[in-house]
């Protein structure tokens, strides 16, 4: 039949199709780079005695935090209340009693955003405002951002925090891992602050031989688990316990990846806009056949536009 | 676990049968739960919550006949009911039934106080009772485990038992925690103490034969063996086995029945109540000190020893160790063998396969030697030091204990006879005052108070001001630090034999340093140096300072004065306070 250039422009365009078929690529990450080269912090909850310079240190560092007076962090009245994040603080200190001894010891966890190794807020966002960096932090980059808030429904921890109150450029607010500092050789500012070296900064591997060893050397002050290693694919923040983790605030989470849920979906089939493609392509290829057929069951003294 | 108590809990008229009125209850005491799982297996209606306490008050004058039935010689039978029937579930619980129900209707009908006579009134739901579910035990942590736990455990641990052998052992479904069941139904043991063992043997004239004996296979009968006296559980386990009774079973029969024996001949007898022997009350060795030894011939001081060991022997000095327990049990378990009896050096059946060694060395017996030891390093008075110490044994402790045979000096002195507080006077209280007695005099290293030693080795006052940003400089009371601690090991057996020298006390802040008297225990700041990023174990200055005093404090507790928690109370606070990441 005659080739003419519409004729060839749709078989280049369901060619196309076919190879973006052929090869549905991996969701993109640098997942496998931070996994063996990122920063972890090992939080060692059974040494936390709740004095909350931590949550002072993150405060002065991030200058785009509303201020707070050093006085503001000795009330220690606060740890009464089981705490969330909000868009005035990146972490909180809680308080939880050990729920066997009756003399009731209390126990102080920290909280921040766990820097997952395959962030489900990264996943979930639909302008891609998250990324992960080379040093495992999860950064937030306002100016892409929409505000649809997905990142909220989709964490697992429920970390970002909004800021509702602000009309017109409205935020969302969660831990920077001092990205800057840390990038500089640093330390993040709670983790250089806190008195009682709660957590160890340094590279994710050598934190988890660290926390193996202490397992092994105090079997009986710990759970015998460290929380983080495999939790939803794995986060940089590891934390050690001496109660069971649900009872400081972790949940019980399998180890498969948040975003396993729904990339292989939304990564995989929806790349290159393949499922478009193909349906217009399988409906344009029934429309060109059909029409070819009734082209050839037209009677035969049909003095059609183009007679040739 | 709080006990459920039942909604109609009046103080009730002791005792007296006033069998006329009708409104009449009596103390409940605590409920027997009566589930019988290993016949009725999955309930369809919750335990009935059963008072023994109040149905043996309420029936005083009809005595225990009205219930149990008697053998032939007259002794009672603590099994029910009357006519058990127990060939299907279902010929048990209308044995039951008949049993309860038929009672108390015939007592409701002649007036008196009855029980209930409609299924929920027994069959009661309590408020934390929910159907039993089986859920899983191993967290979900433990997933890429569960497999290999499916093909290991699950092979031999079979549902349901195919075999009366299979079910003796623990089924999967033991593997599973009844998460939903809240209750807890057990009963406290009823502990044979030395002091309750001393007036048994008063009030029985020192007759070791009424309770102490065995069987003989010869003879075909009971006899009593002298010097083979030991607890019952020695023979008499958890179920009945032919004509052996379980423990259980055993102790009711004979203590309850001795005891109402001797109350009907007005003799001094023990108590019959269920509550007032399942009291919960347990004496701690402390409260024991006086009671005059049980004399069946043990060892004073023997040498432990196993040839061809490459350590010197143990001086294990028996009779001080028996004022650290309550029962003999609580180091020769239910028999009064001595270790290497039933633990053998390779281990054997009779010892639950563990050996010798392990017998003496495991940290987490509660029965082995370092075990106890452990356990009583975990009191507050030393939680200080040896919370924040590794829980493995040092080698240099080895020789603390394998010293070999003690030369004769160090013979110890034992309590003068009329020293003994009247027994009989005492025999109401629970609870002994220990003022101004050490029970025992014996030939135990003192520690010297520090100023004793070189004046200039214990710094008085310090000032810590390594670290100053946000707080003054500290001023760390370094020797009365060392004189508290001095003195609370002076005052315990335990750690006098252990801490014989110096320079293990003082390693105790100053860890992971051999300790020489010549020498002077460096500061903190030689190892912890502000410098080095905290990427081991092996926190800054900053981290260690804190660690080390806030960990001791928060182990030991006390006053806030004397154990400061907080911030200021340590080191005053710097106006205006600096902040916190400055500097650095």
């Amino acid at each position: 039949m005659n080739s003419t250039r519409r004729t060839f422009l749709k078989h280049l365009s369901g060619t196309a199709g076919m190879l973006a078929l052929g090869s549905p690529a991996r969701a993109e990450d640098s997942y496998s780079q931070s996994r063996v080269n990122g920063f972890g912090v090992l939080v060692d909850t059974t040494l936390c005695v709740g004095c909350r310079s931590c949550e002072q240190a993150c405060n002065e560092i991030n200058t785009d935090l509303p201020r707070k007076s050093p006085e503001h962090f000795k009330d220690l009245s606060v740890l009464e209340q089981k705490r969330r994040m909000d868009y005035s603080t990146y972490t909180i200190v809680n308080r939880y009693q050990s729920g066997t001894e009756t003399d009731g010891k209390p126990v102080f966890a920290k909280f921040q955003c766990m820097h997952c190794l395959r962030p489900a807020c990264k996943s979930a966002c639909i302008v891609g405002a998250f990324s992960s960096e080379a040093t495992g932090a999860v950064q937030y980059d306002s100016w892409k951002c929409i505000g649809c808030r997905y990142c909220m429904a989709a964490c697992p921890f429920q970390v970002p925090a909004y800021e509702y109150h602000n009309a017109f450029t409205p935020k969302v607010r969660k831990c920077t891992y001092c990205q800057p500092r840390i990038s500089a050789g640093g330390l993040p500012a709670c983790v250089q602050a806190c008195p009682m070296e709660v957590m160890t900064f340094g590279p994710r591997e050598a934190l988890l031989n660290d926390a193996r060893a202490r397992l092994a050397s105090y079997p009986e002050r710990y759970v015998q688990h460290i929380y983080g290693e495999h939790e939803v694919g794995g986060t940089s923040w590891l934390y050690l316990s001496g109660l069971p983790f649900e009872q400081i605030g972790l949940p019980r989470f399998g180890y498969h990846p948040t975003p396993g849920y729904t990339e292989p979906i939304q990564h995989a089939i929806f790349k290159y806009f393949l499922p478009p493609i193909g349906l217009y392509s399988l409906l344009g290829g029934l429309m060109w056949f059909f029409n070819n057929r009734k082209k050839k069951t037209a009677p035969a003294d049909f003095k059609g536009l183009h007679s040739s | 676990m709080e006990q459920p108590v039942p909604a109609e809990e009046k103080p009730a008229a002791q005792g007296s049968a006033d069998t006329k009125n009708a409104d009449t209850t009596y103390p409940a005491g605590r409920p027997i739960y009566i589930s019988i799982s290993e016949v009725f297996r999955d309930l369809a209606r919750p335990p009935v919550k059963f008072y023994h306490d109040r149905h043996a008050r309420a029936l005083e004058q009809e005595g225990c006949e009205e219930c149990h039935l008697k053998d032939a010689a007259e002794e009672l039978i603590y099994s029910f009911p009357k006519q058990r029937n127990d060939r299907t579930p279902e010929t048990l619980m209308n044995s039951y039934h008949d049993s309860c129900i038929g009672c108390h209707t015939e007592r409701a009908a002649a007036g008196k106080t009855a029980g209930a006579v409609t299924c929920g009134e027994c069959h009661a739901m309590d408020a934390g009772y929910h159907s039993i579910e089986y859920l899983p035990r191993l967290p979900e942590y433990y997933e890429p485990l569960r497999d290999t736990y499916h093909r290991d455990c699950v092979a031999c641990h079979k549902d349901p038992p195919k075999t009366a052998h299979d079910a003796t052992k623990l089924n999967w479904k033991s593997f599973y925690i009844r998460e939903k069941e809240t209750i807890d139904t057990s009963w406290p043991k009823v502990v044979m103490d030395y002091k309750l063992h001393y007036q048994h043997e008063q009030a029985l004239d020192k007759k070791c034969e009424l309770c102490h004996l065995t069987f003989s296979e010869a003879e075909d009968k009971m006899v009593y063996v002298k010097g083979t006296e030991s607890s019952c559980r020695d023979c008499h386990k958890d179920t009945d086995v032919d004509n052996q009774l379980s423990y259980r079973h055993l102790s009711h029969n004979e203590c309850i029945g001795c005891h109402l024996k001797r109350s009907k001949e007005h003799k001094k007898a023990g108590p019959f109540y269920c509550s007032e022997c399942h009291t919960g009350i347990e004496k701690s060795p402390e409260e024991l000190l006086y009671v005059p030894r049980e004399e069946r011939n043990q060892p004073q001081k023997l040498l432990i020893e196993t040839t061809g060991a490459r350590l010197k022997g143990v001086p294990f000095d028996h009779q001080l160790h028996e004022l650290a327990t309550s029962t003999c049990q609580g180091c020769h378990h239910d028999t009064l063998n001595k270790c290497s009896t039933c633990h053998t050096q390779k281990g054997s059946s009779e010892g639950d396969w563990v050996p010798l060694a392990e017998a003496y060395h495991q940290s987490t017996s509660a029965w082995s030697c370092v075990g106890c030891h452990e356990a009583k390093k975990q009191a507050a008075d030393c939680a200080g030091c040896h919370s924040l110490m590794k829980t493995e044994l040092g080698e240099a402790s080895c020789v603390t204990c394998h010293s070999g045979a003690p030369d004769a000096s160090s013979a110890f002195v034992p309590l003068p006879e009329n020293a003994l507080p009247d027994l009989e006077e005492l025999s109401g209280e629970l609870a002994f005052s220990l003022s101004g007695y050490d029970g025992m005099a014996f030939q135990l290293p003192l520690l010297p108070v520090p100023e004793a030693m070189l004046p200039d080795k214990t710094q008085e006052k310090m000032k810590i001001a390594l670290l100053e940003k946000s707080y003054d400089a500290s001023e760390f009371p370094h020797l009365k630090i060392v004189k508290k601690l001095t003195d609370i090991s002076n005052n315990n057996r335990l750690s006098r034999y252990f801490h014989a020298d110096q320079m293990t006390m003082c390693s105790g802040c100053h860890h992971l340093g051999p300790l020489t008297e010549k020498q002077t225990p460096p500061p903190c700041s030689t190892c912890h140096t502000s410098k080095n990023t905290p990427q081991k174990n092996t926190p800054t200055l900053l981290g260690a300072y804190h660690r080390q005093c806030l960990g001791c404090h928060k182990a030991m507790g006390g006053e806030e004065k004397e154990r400061p928690q907080s911030c200021t109370g340590c080191h005053k606070e710097k106006t205006p306070a600096a902040l916190q990441t400055a500097g650095r």
